[in-house]
């Protein structure tokens, strides 16, 4: 016990330490009786001890620690709070909560001073584990009047942002609020729960701060994205994000789902995608150029640094008890390592489609576009009439098509931003399918049905594989007959300069359907000039693709063999 | 009409060669339409040409013809057709050139035989690779090796002979006999034919014969009627048997008994003399052999520790020597094993003995874990109505009350290693499957050539099926292969609980607990007139404080599975 002080010393900064070891002995027997438990019912117990240190400064006015649990299944008198009254002459302090749930226990411990002022805290989740032991340490934080005075503050002109609908005004709000976190995190204690409540605010606030951005530039009203009153917590992420999301909308829906419908009739795969090509709005350039400049500079850089300040959230053992502003509607929440990091596998997820979305230049200029592809074989549409058309015909002219400027960079940070999201999003949703801690008081995710979580998990589990280098998709999957080898680092780490290297000659084609002639398109795979679509298939496109017009009875019913 | 199969019934020697050129020309279009034209024709196909000089040393004197097998990518069996695997061309003596159209595009694999009309038989054969490329000439040479008497290739002819004897063997100790030829010709094959095919044909036949020697021994010494009625039931496919661990691994287990084991359709029934491998799809299911009728005797099945001492003494080291010839081939081109009940042979390639590997690998694994525990069941012990093992009439069933008596239940001498060698062994059937499917869906249509031996089908629909099922095989087994290497997580998906649960499957088999008791439930008797009864407690693991069946479920079970909603009757029979 004497050792287990003298490390924790070492993390005594600026008010003092309180040292709370917790040792959590399972009480049943090694009898089959005893494992006749009710769930519902205890199966361990935590013991906690406080030894006032009597050597080494503690905060000057301390005079009681006050513990309080949460968990699953915790009964009201296991909650507590559990209150020690400094001794007056030092020692050592223990308390036992008995028939506790094997269940993860927020364990939350706070100094205060003779007229009941917060000075120090600490939050840790510690795992009560039938007939083991378990040691855990809090360490105590003083708490910072200033940092949280500042959080405090941020925190009320967010709740403030709701009720405005002007996205100009809501983005002042949310920069006021940036800047008070960032003074809070500049005077916080790194690791701290200030430091910890003021990135996570952080976080909030910027997205908010982008969003709102996003949507003054594309004069967007915010009315319809205010939160409800029972979430008070949720909805201003969410909320940003959606912002943001409209904004970009607003080119997808003209021009940008245009561009992506183009290339899904471009490309062999358009059937599989079943989109409706037919566009007929013309296209604006000037818009499109903003659309990607907003992106550039509003939305990628945003998105980027709340991966950043949520790395920093990203730590073990991490609980950070929030309370429901003044004035909100809601219960405290706990923040845990999970929580953040399916939080940073979402944005990291969208920073992979930022880039992915502006990596290549896609402004079709005045070039007249044809859903009907082969329109642009015929003379009144300068083809040449051949019976075929080829990737310059049917493309608009340079750029569109090329790589962007810093597009092979926007491409590389899209696959890591993808690798990444997948394996917090593994890590996140493992994190939450412990034994209870879905279930847990003030968990985040209450409520989430942990079927669909582990569905999930499992599937970005896999999708990890293709994205870490060569792999072999099967045929259930693919719906071909061979093994399929893929290499999406390769496609992303060297992209294709321009996409008519992979863009196959098409073959005009008539179909006579009763009286009706029409035309179609058939796509000549085998004249795709880039064989392996820069590595994306390092064995190159399969054979059956290439070739997906045999069928059996026509081979042998065509086997004829001529002797001379 | 030729026998084509005849082409590797005549043992050979190197005295010759020949040289047989195949051009293959491009024939299909790829001319361009212009608008409001039909569209052209893929550039799938392309024409094969074979040119021969007559005569030639390397074609021996008295050949009649050279009889030319295409098989390979893209060209499958005739549907409902047996003897016409593959493009064949005959090409009589002095013809010149000869011309396939229609060549499908794609790696081709060609054998050439010269054809003896007066003698029916071959003289020489050869084989040689080719790839079919569309619009493009392709040149293939063969070499011809001529065939001597009594080689390594006809003592692989005779083994093949020997499988189907005239004379209908009336028991096991006939089938061990034949079994025992086999085994004396294919290792002939073996030593003199080292590096050749008849090497590889040797070990894959004398793999089948030491396995049917070992079940025939199992079968004599377990005093199994043999069964030689007029119509006899076969029994079940072993691949059915050894579903109830990996399911999916059924169908290319289940194709090669189609092939192998039980030829339908390619033996006339007067013929059938058994399949091979009967005796070991009767030893590898023990109940269900214990319990089949054969005609109308009905075999009273020994006890089980009669069972394991066959298990032990015969079939254990037969599948052991089996495995090793098998896994001593490593081909990089298929060859054809001849048989009597296909005339045109089977086309094994590696992936077919990766099958073969697997299915050892399983039955292996299971004899093994077989072995591990003492099953001695003392006489006058029987499992019948759970109140008579109350003998203290305390309301409660322990281990010790309705289990037999020690040594049942306990590790064996030996029991440990024998576990942990069966966990290799399941480890390796996953691992060869995988490795036997990935080879036959790594080139398109390579598991539905012509020739293939798990070919099965060569309609679209199969096909496709085929491939997607074998791959999500495939795909299971490497989730299998991971749980077998050590904690594994479950998803709640999965197991319908609100949270992970680890298990590791490897555990029984690395640290085998050594007395079943101590994992074995105490039951508490509900009401004796009615025999039911219910958990009442499972032993507790003394080093982790959990009920973990013995490290299987390394963080405990959960204690909604031990202790269910509701009342749960459990029955002793």
């Amino acid at each position: 016990m004497r050792n287990h002080c003298q490390i924790l010393r070492a993390w005594a900064i600026i008010g003092a330490i309180g040292l709370v070891i917790l040792g959590m002995v399972g009480c049943s027997s090694s009898g089959p009786q005893a494992l006749n438990i009710n769930p519902t019912q205890g199966a361990g117990s935590l013991t906690f001890t406080i030894q006032w240190p009597d050597t080494r400064v503690i905060p000057v006015n301390t005079q009681k620690i006050v513990i309080t649990l949460a968990g699953q299944g915790l009964s009201a008198a296991q909650q507590g709070p559990f209150e020690f009254a400094k001794p007056a002459s030092g020692g050592t302090v223990t308390k036992t909560v008995t028939d506790l749930p094997v269940v993860d226990v927020t364990v939350k411990a706070q100094a205060f001073d003779i007229n009941n002022i917060l000075l120090a805290e600490d939050t840790k989740i510690a795992r009560v584990v039938n007939n083991a032991k378990t040691t855990v340490a809090l360490t105590m934080q003083p708490v910072q009047a200033d940092v949280e005075q500042s959080i405090a503050a941020a925190v009320a002109l967010l709740v403030e942002a709701k009720d405005l609908s002007d996205p100009n005004a809501v983005k002042l709000k949310a920069d006021d609020a940036l800047a008070l976190l960032n003074q809070a995190l500049a005077s916080a204690v790194p690791g701290s729960q200030g430091a910890y409540k003021a990135h996570f605010y952080w976080v909030l606030a910027k997205l908010e701060s982008a969003g709102s951005a996003a949507a003054a530039e594309w004069s967007v009203t915010l009315q319809s994205m205010q939160a409800g009153p029972a979430l008070w917590l949720a909805p201003e992420p969410v909320g940003a994000v959606s912002m943001a999301m409209q904004a970009t909308d607003l080119t997808r829906t003209t021009d940008m789902v245009r561009t992506e419908t183009f290339l899904d009739t471009l490309l062999p795969f358009r059937r599989l995608a079943g989109t409706d090509p037919a566009q007929t709005e013309p296209f604006d350039s000037a818009k499109y150029q903003k659309a990607v400049n907003t992106i550039k500079n509003t939305l990628l850089p945003a998105f980027t640094a709340v991966d950043q300040h949520l790395a920093e959230l990203d730590q073990p053992n991490l609980a950070v008890t929030l309370q429901p502003p003044q004035g909100t509607i809601g219960t405290a929440v706990i923040i845990d390592q999970g929580d953040i990091q399916l939080l940073r596998a979402i944005d990291l997820l969208v920073v992979g489609i930022l880039n992915h979305t502006i990596a290549y230049n896609f402004d079709f200029g005045d070039f007249t576009y044809f859903p009907d592809l082969y329109k642009y074989d015929l003379t009144e549409n300068g083809g040449n009439n051949d019976g075929k058309i080829v990737p310059s015909e049917y493309f608009p002219p340079a750029p569109f098509g090329t790589l962007a400027t810093g597009g092979a960079t926007n491409m590389t940070a899209a696959l890591a931003a993808y690798q990444t999201s997948l394996a917090k999003l593994e890590s996140g949703a493992t994190f939450h399918l412990q034994p209870g801690k879905l279930q847990a008081t003030g968990e985040l995710l209450n409520g989430m049905d942990p079927n669909v979580l582990s569905a999930v998990r499992d599937v970005a589990r896999y999708l990890q594989s293709p994205f870490a280098g060569p792999y072999t998709v099967s045929p259930w999957i693919t719906g071909l007959n061979q093994d399929l080898t893929m290499n999406l680092p390769a496609a992303f780490n060297n992209p294709v300069q321009d996409l008519r290297s992979i863009a196959p000659i098409m073959d005009i084609v008539t179909i006579q359907d009763g009286l009706d002639t029409r035309y179609d398109v058939v796509e000549d795979l085998t004249t795709i000039e880039n064989k392996t679509l820069n590595g994306l298939f390092p064995n190159g496109l399969p054979s059956e693709v290439l070739y997906d017009t045999w069928n059996p009875d026509d081979l042998f019913g065509g086997l004829n063999v001529n002797v001379n | 009409m030729i026998r084509r199969d005849l082409l590797l019934r005549v043992t050979s020697a190197v005295i010759g060669c020949g040289l047989l050129l195949a051009g293959l020309v491009g024939c299909s279009s790829n001319s361009t339409s212009s608008l409001g034209q039909p569209a052209p024709e893929a550039t799938a196909y392309g024409s094969l040409r074979f040119e021969v000089q007559w005569p030639n040393r390397a074609i021996p004197t008295g050949t009649d013809a050279i009889v030319i097998r295409v098989l390979g990518e893209r060209i499958f069996q005739v549907y409902e057709t047996n003897d016409a695997r593959g493009m064949v061309v005959s090409i009589p003596y002095g013809t010149s050139t000869s011309v396939i159209d229609r060549v499908p595009v794609g790696a081709k694999l060609i054998f050439a035989g010269a054809w003896d009309n007066d003698e029916g038989k071959y003289l020489a054969y050869g084989q040689t690779t080719a790839t079919v490329d569309p619009g493009q000439v392709a040149n293939a040479s063969v070499t011809m090796t001529a065939m001597t008497a009594n080689g390594p290739d006809d003592k692989i002819v005779q083994a093949v002979d020997v499988m189907m004897p005239e004379v209908e063997p009336t028991s096991f100790q006939g089938v061990k006999d034949i079994a025992t030829q086999v085994n004396t010709l294919a290792t002939a094959a073996i030593t003199t034919g080292a590096g050749t095919r008849a090497e590889v044909q040797g070990r894959i036949l004398r793999a089948l014969a030491v396995l049917t020697s070992g079940a025939a021994d199992c079968a004599i010494a377990w005093q199994v009627p043999y069964d030689t009625g007029d119509d006899p039931a076969p029994p079940p496919p072993v691949a059915a048997k050894a579903a109830w661990m990996l399911p999916n691994m059924a169908e290319p287990v289940a194709a090669m008994g189609k092939i192998i084991v039980e030829p339908e359709g390619m033996v006339d029934a007067d013929l059938y003399r058994g399949a091979l491998l009967t005796p070991v799809q009767q030893s590898a299911n023990l109940v269900q052999t214990a319990t089949r009728q054969t005609g109308d005797t009905e075999w009273e099945m020994p006890a089980l520790s009669t069972l394991q001492a066959g298990l032990e003494t015969h079939l254990l080291p037969a599948l052991v020597n089996a495995r090793a010839d098998l896994a001593a081939i490593n081909l990089t081109t298929p060859i054809i094993l001849p048989t009597e009940q296909d005339e045109n042979g089977l086309f094994i390639d590696q992936g077919d003995v990766q099958y073969l590997l697997a299915s050892i690998d399983l039955i292996t694994g299971m004899v093994r874990t077989w072995l591990a525990y003492d099953v001695t069941i003392p006489d006058g012990f029987e499992f019948g109505d759970p109140a008579q093992f109350d003998a203290n009439h305390d309301g409660s069933i322990t281990p010790a009350e309705y289990l037999p008596p020690a040594p049942f239940g306990m590790l064996r001498t030996g029991g440990a290693q024998h576990l942990a060698q069966a966990l290799t062994c399941f480890q390796n059937a996953l691992d060869n499957s995988k490795a036997g499917i990935t080879h036959h869906l790594s080139r398109y249509g390579r598991m539905q050539e012509a020739g293939e031996l798990i070919n099965s089908d060569c309609s679209i629909e199969a096909y496709q099926e085929t491939a997607s099922n074998l791959s999500l095989v495939r795909d299971i087994a490497a989730e299998f292969r991971t749980a077998l290497s050590g904690p594994y997580c479950l998803s709640p998906y999965l197991t319908g609980l609100d949270a992970d649960m680890t298990i590791n499957l490897s555990a029984p088999f690395t640290t085998p607990i050594t007395n079943i008791r101590s994992i074995m439930p105490t039951f508490t008797l509900i009401d004796p007139n009615l025999a039911t009864i219910q958990p009442g407690g499972y032993p507790v693991d003394a080093t982790t404080g959990l009920v973990t069946f013995g490290g299987l479920i390394p963080s405990g079970v959960p204690t909604d599975w031990l202790y269910p909603q509701g009342d749960v009757t459990v029955w002793i029979y």
